[in-house]
């Protein structure tokens, strides 16, 4: 059956039923009540059980992989922790005074928009001249003139 | 109680500190207590190990992962706000671990989950064979393999929901892992376990 098939009380039913997955045992009471009347609900509750069961141990306990994994990590874990000496709280707290000052560099230095400083933007003396002359920047000659030469 | 020496001693937790809370073990590593994060290490290697089995589908990965994320989570330890618990904590940097390697698998085409190999170049089942089940555990062993089959089939985050469930995470615990409402680790739960009672029932 499609899920969008199934009604609304059935289908919060079976995600409370699954989410017990892989301890069967642990299906909220309310799921476990409305199963037992319902017949669809009460399939799935079967076949959650089964999956449970292929889902653990003889014992019931879920697979999980405490045999594969049952070389104790701390024997490994101890020597790399000694290799690497976790940084020691001064350290750390250098970068507070550190980040504060970026911080303050970073306010202080902030571009300002123009509209905003109050300042008029005068063009430097340079650029009047430059300005004047524009119509000499047909000619490359007459306007590299314009410049102060400099000695290499 | 702490022993001197250069770094972290190897001696098993002691039942004083089994009987400790994980927030009294975190203040006390915090400290500089090696030993103490040992007790945390020891209390939830095999969840956080087991789970990146079942997502890493590599032994010799999932083991590495496992010591890596413990390590960088001793790293950083200070930055631990404790909004979480421990194990979430640390299953979170674990997650990470694991999805990093599994992008870069991915990249470099070493890993491929149709065909799992090892790092002795042995397929991902035998690598579990050899860690060394007793001929007693050869059926659970094949249980295991087919329960692990089936996670293969579902998508990264489908395993990796059902992954954490199988080691005995709280539905809670999932969605703090993953960062997911609990909603919608139910429903993610949902299409997972609707996948694998395809292929084993």
């Amino acid at each position: 059956m499609n899920m969008k098939e199934i009604p609304q009380p059935c289908r919060s039913v079976r995600e409370s039923l699954w989410a017990a997955w892989p301890r069967a045992d642990q299906a909220p009471a309310e799921a476990l009540a409305h199963a037992a009347a319902c017949a669809l609900c009460r399939k799935e509750h079967e076949d959650l059980r089964a999956l449970c069961g292929r889902s653990s141990a003889p014992d019931g306990a879920p697979l999980s992989w405490d045999k594969a994994l049952a070389a104790p990590l701390w024997a490994r874990l101890a020597a790399r922790i000694r290799a690497e000496p976790r940084p020691s709280r001064p350290r750390r707290l250098l970068w507070v005074p550190a980040a504060a000052l970026a911080a303050a560099g970073l306010f202080l230095f902030r571009p300002v928009p123009p509209e905003r400083s109050g300042v008029v933007l005068m063009p430097a003396v340079e650029e009047l001249e430059l300005m004047e002359h524009l119509d000499l920047f047909m000619d490359w000659e007459a306007a590299q003139g314009l410049w102060p030469r400099r000695e290499p | 109680m702490k022993r001197d020496g250069p770094g972290p001693n190897l001696l098993p937790p002691t039942s004083v500190q089994l009987m400790e809370t994980d927030e009294a073990l975190v203040r006390r590593a915090r400290a500089g207590d090696a030993e103490a994060f040992g007790v945390l290490v020891s209390r939830h290697q095999k969840a956080v190990a087991g789970f990146l089995l079942s997502v890493l589908h590599d032994l010799d990965a999932a083991q590495d992962a496992a010591q890596q994320a413990f390590v960088r989570a001793f790293m950083r330890l200070e930055s631990f706000e404790e909004r979480s618990s421990f194990k979430t904590w640390v299953s979170r940097i674990a997650l990470n671990v694991a999805r990093s390697r599994l992008r870069w698998a991915r990249m470099s085409n070493w890993l491929s989950l149709d065909a799992p190999r090892d790092s002795e170049g042995g397929t991902w089942e035998e690598s579990v064979r050899r860690a060394g089940p007793r001929e007693d555990e050869t059926r659970v062993l094949e249980k295991k393999l087919d329960l692990e089959r089936a996670l293969a089939a579902l998508s990264p985050r489908e395993r990796e929901v059902a992954a954490m469930r199988l080691e005995g995470y709280s539905l809670d615990e999932v969605a703090g892992v993953l960062g997911i409402s609990e909603g919608t680790v139910k429903s993610t739960l949902f299409a997972a376990t609707r996948k694998m009672r395809q292929r084993l029932l």
